[in-house]
């Protein structure tokens, strides 16, 4: 089931500087399935921000569609069971950070019995219970983004937003609040992850997408994103054989004794190259698409994308 | 309200304004003090007139109006201080705590007015009900009336956080929410030239202007008097003021709601 589901969501910000219009969203087509783990990549100025503040109502819609809990994000309903930790969160400074979760969840309309309930557990899952009296702000960046992380579930929601969660915290802060995403992702609650940490997302996302300049580039797992197209690595025993393929099926990128790498004009050309390894009798051991890292494949996308203005 | 007036309220406390309206309130005993030796003296000087309904009238009439003194410096005072209550919650990283809620923007914004206004207000009416207490015990002034004045003040505080509250959100920023108010305050003085104005050169373009400046802007001064008048007790002679800054208040609140729902935070 679709949780969030957006068609064509374009948004565009109108200025009155000489360079134009600025389209932050453009025709933006994506959904995010109920219990995955979504991770929304992107440079910065991509667009994810705009992105996810439109799903939360925060920001309109130019044209298009969105669904979040299969309601437009302008109804608040659409906001029921869901969390969000903003990008660069600032709480009201004169609560402490058990306030600040007792008034979260009360602004959520969850009742003060469930409140008590859900603070001890959430102060231990995000490992603030020993500062909960303290006020926020006296939080160093990495405990308001815990306390953030707290405040975005107090409502037991079905699907949480987080925005850039580890931005600008020290490596063992990351560490911690990826530990923490790890607990909430086993909790089996959507997660809409967005970062513009390859190793973050990589690590913990069941799907990928990619945005640049506003646009959506790639879709797809982990996996599927980090396969090379038509790309192929075959372990055989190759020995001294001179192996040459014809320029109508593809090129051959390496190879060694013990192995090939071809470049395929289309998938199916691997067949004829098992064809061709198999009449010289050579032993065939495996065949597997050539991956490249999420780095490589991150940064094929966004080298592409059009302009910006309109 | 979803949590927001407690909320409000805890905001106050921490904000230590508390203590500034405490302040005032000695400031407004010890007026009640020296007005207490004053008074001594007077009866002194002009011999008792206690018992009779000139002294009684003119003690009312007087109490009455340092208590409308009062209540405007405390007014002065709680705009000041919830000047920059609304900005705050449109700053970046707070505006979305807010508004990532299943709660209609309408709700979010008067539940925030109302909780400001009813905390604020109470906090007014506290101040003013310490130094009516004081004025019972050393003038011997227990005019139960004065509590409309506070009344009237009450609603005054919502005339005036209505024009805060639009100008925060217009501007986002305390400054431009007290120049908003400050602006209004002197657009209130314009009919007043205006009939000057009319009586040199007698156009009824000026009239116009004048007539619709006042009733687009807030009367103060003229609640004023109808407070004074409610509590000492006399027939007041024009409502008019109330009912138009109370319904420019209403027109401000709907603007300010306009504004807010129709926003990209």
């Amino acid at each position: 089931m679709r949780i969030v589901e957006t068609k064509d969501l374009t948004k565009i910000f109108t200025t009155r500087q000489k360079k134009g219009n600025i389209i932050a969203l453009d025709s933006v087509s994506l959904g995010v399935d109920q219990g995955e783990v979504f991770g929304l990549l992107g440079p910065n100025g991509a667009g994810k921000t705009t992105l996810v503040k439109t799903l939360m109502g925060l920001t309109s819609i130019t044209s298009g569609d969105a669904l979040v809990n299969g309601l437009p994000p302008g109804n608040p309903g659409s906001r029921q069971q869901v969390g969000f930790l903003p990008e660069n969160p600032r709480f009201p400074s004169h609560l402490t950070g058990r306030a600040l979760l007792v008034f979260s969840g009360r602004l959520s309309g969850v009742s003060d019995d469930d409140i008590n309930s859900r603070l001890k557990p959430l102060l231990v899952l995000v490992g603030m219970e020993r500062w909960a009296d303290t006020k926020v702000s006296k939080y160093s960046k990495g405990m308001t983004q815990r306390i953030g992380v707290a405040q975005a579930l107090i409502g037991d929601p079905d699907i949480v937003f987080l925005d850039e969660p580890t931005d600008g915290i020290d490596p063992i802060g990351k560490l911690e609040i990826r530990g923490v995403l790890e607990k909430i992702r086993d909790q089996g609650k959507t997660v809409f992850l967005n970062s513009h940490l390859l190793s973050e997302v990589e690590a913990i996302a069941d799907r990928v997408a990619i945005l640049s300049r506003g646009k959506l580039v790639r879709v797809g797992t982990v996996d599927e994103l980090t396969v090379h197209e038509n790309q192929y690595e075959i372990e055989a025993d190759i020995g001294n054989e001179r192996i040459v393929i014809p320029e109508e099926i593809g090129q051959r990128v390496s190879i060694t004794a013990k192995s090939m790498t071809v470049s395929l004009v289309k998938p199916e050309n691997i067949n004829k190259v098992i064809d061709e390894l198999r009449l010289r009798r050579i032993n065939i051991w495996s065949v597997k698409p050539v991956k490249q890292s999420l780095e490589q494949s991150f940064f094929e996308a966004v080298t592409e994308g059009p302009e910006q203005t309109a | 309200m979803n949590g927001i007036l407690a909320d409000t309220l805890v905001e106050l406390k921490e904000r230590k304004i508390v203590y500034l309206f405490a302040f005032a309130t000695v400031l407004a005993l010890l007026v009640i003090f020296a007005g207490d030796k004053l008074g001594d003296e007077f009866n002194m000087n002009m011999g008792d007139l206690e018992g009779q309904g000139v002294a009684d009238g003119f003690v009312a009439s007087a109490m009455a109006n340092g208590f409308s003194i009062f209540m405007t410096i405390l007014i002065f005072l709680a705009a000041m201080a919830t000047a920059g209550l609304i900005p705050a919650m449109l700053e970046k990283g707070r505006s979305e705590f807010y508004l990532a809620r299943p709660l209609s923007r309408t709700r979010l914004l008067l539940s925030r007015v109302f909780s400001i206004w009813l905390i604020y207000g109470l906090l007014i009416m506290a101040c003013g009900l310490v130094a009516l207490a004081f004025s019972a015990m050393l003038l011997g002034f227990a005019e139960g009336r004065i509590v409309w004045l506070f009344a009237v003040y009450w609603l005054n505080f919502l005339i005036w956080f209505s024009i805060i509250c639009l100008g925060g959100l217009l501007f986002r920023s305390a400054s431009g929410a007290i120049m908003l108010a400050f602006m209004v305050w002197l657009l209130r003085k314009v009919p007043g030239l205006l009939d000057w104005a009319n009586q040199v050169v007698d156009w009824k373009s000026i009239q116009w202007t004048r007539d619709i400046i006042y009733y687009l802007v807030p009367d103060s001064s003229g609640m004023g008097d109808v407070a004074v008048a409610l509590a000492v007790g006399q027939p007041v002679t024009n409502w008019m003021p109330l009912w138009h800054s109370t319904l420019v208040a209403v027109a401000m609140l709907l603007v300010a709601v306009w504004v807010f729902k129709r926003r990209d935070y």
